[in-house]
């Protein structure tokens, strides 16, 4: 019983959590979730920037439509100096880089590093 | 004790508590990421004098680069205590952002159980190598120090970060 009331309590809050405009499921949700897995904690000392750059650029494209404008934030984050990219604030960014990471803990069930779901 | 096991304990230990040793090579692989801006806070927790004269002198020779050290709680906390571990000193990142790879907050920590007895120069070199893992830089070896002057270096107990460092460390952050 107790387990039970456990377990609607735990599905009650992911729903109450889930941001209101990102879906759940959506086409690309498997490229999507592939290449985030390359950010997990247990990688993070095995890659590359370049690895980084080409996981978060595949990451966009495949991410939900609501999510683009987040994504391309961060794609602009590491992409080198000589290309043409914008800067947000830290703040913005940080901002972000939390929105983004706590969607892909909960859509995709990866474990970021200092993303807290 | 040799630094190479100090290393291998160093990430065993930072596993255990899902933390991550701020230890990043010197070329395009970081492997715990630099500190994620040019401007680092140092708090220091109740120091030795031996511990604190490590502290100060590690700051001031990452002082060098282009990071610009000042005194607050924001950024790297020092600790010293006997620790059972067998490592000299151990650079966590506490804090690591997960695109970009780095690190808002470090801790370091001095080990006065295997430091006891031991010179201030050498006090001065722990201090010197542990502030420049939270710089984002890794060890050196032999085959890539010949002049054996970093302090990053294993086995060795140089006081000071070399050109060589002082150029990696501007290049991320």
């Amino acid at each position: 019983m107790a387990g039970a009331v456990a377990l609607v309590l735990a599905g009650a809050g992911a729903w109450l959590l889930w941001p209101e405009n990102l879906p759940t499921q959506w086409p690309d949700k498997a490229a999507f979730c592939a290449n985030a897995a390359t950010f997990e904690v247990s990688e993070q000392d095995h890659i590359t920037g370049e690895e980084r750059l080409a996981a978060v650029r595949a990451m966009a494209v495949s991410s939900p439509e609501a999510l683009r404008d987040e994504m391309r934030v961060l794609v602009d984050d590491l992409v080198p100096e000589s290309e043409p990219h914008s800067h947000v604030s830290a703040d913005e960014f940080q901002e972000v880089t939390v929105k983004v990471g706590e969607f892909v803990e909960r859509a995709c069930g990866l474990n970021l590093p200092s993303i807290r779901t | 004790m040799r630094r190479t096991i100090i290393a291998a304990a160093t990430v065993i230990l930072a596993i255990a508590v899902t933390a991550t040793p701020a230890a990043a090579g010197h070329g395009n692989k970081a492997n715990a990421g630099p500190p994620d801006n040019a401007q680092q806070d140092v708090q220091v927790n109740s120091l030795t004098s031996a511990g604190s004269a490590a502290a100060s002198f590690g700051r001031a020779q990452l002082d060098r680069t282009d990071i610009t050290m000042s005194t607050g709680g924001s950024d790297l906390h020092v600790y010293d205590a006997s620790y059972s571990g067998s490592w000299y000193g151990q650079t966590s990142c506490t804090d690591r952002n997960w695109l970009n790879g780095k690190c808002d907050h470090m801790d370091i920590k001095f080990n006065t159980r295997l430091m006891n007895g031991k010179s201030t120069s050498y006090w001065q070199s722990l201090g010197c190598h542990e502030f420049g893992h939270s710089g984002g830089l890794g060890h050196r070896y032999k085959s890539t120090d010949s002049n054996n002057n970093s302090c990053m270096r294993d086995e060795i107990w140089p006081r000071y970060l070399d050109t060589h460092d002082i150029d990696a460390v501007n290049a991320v952050v």
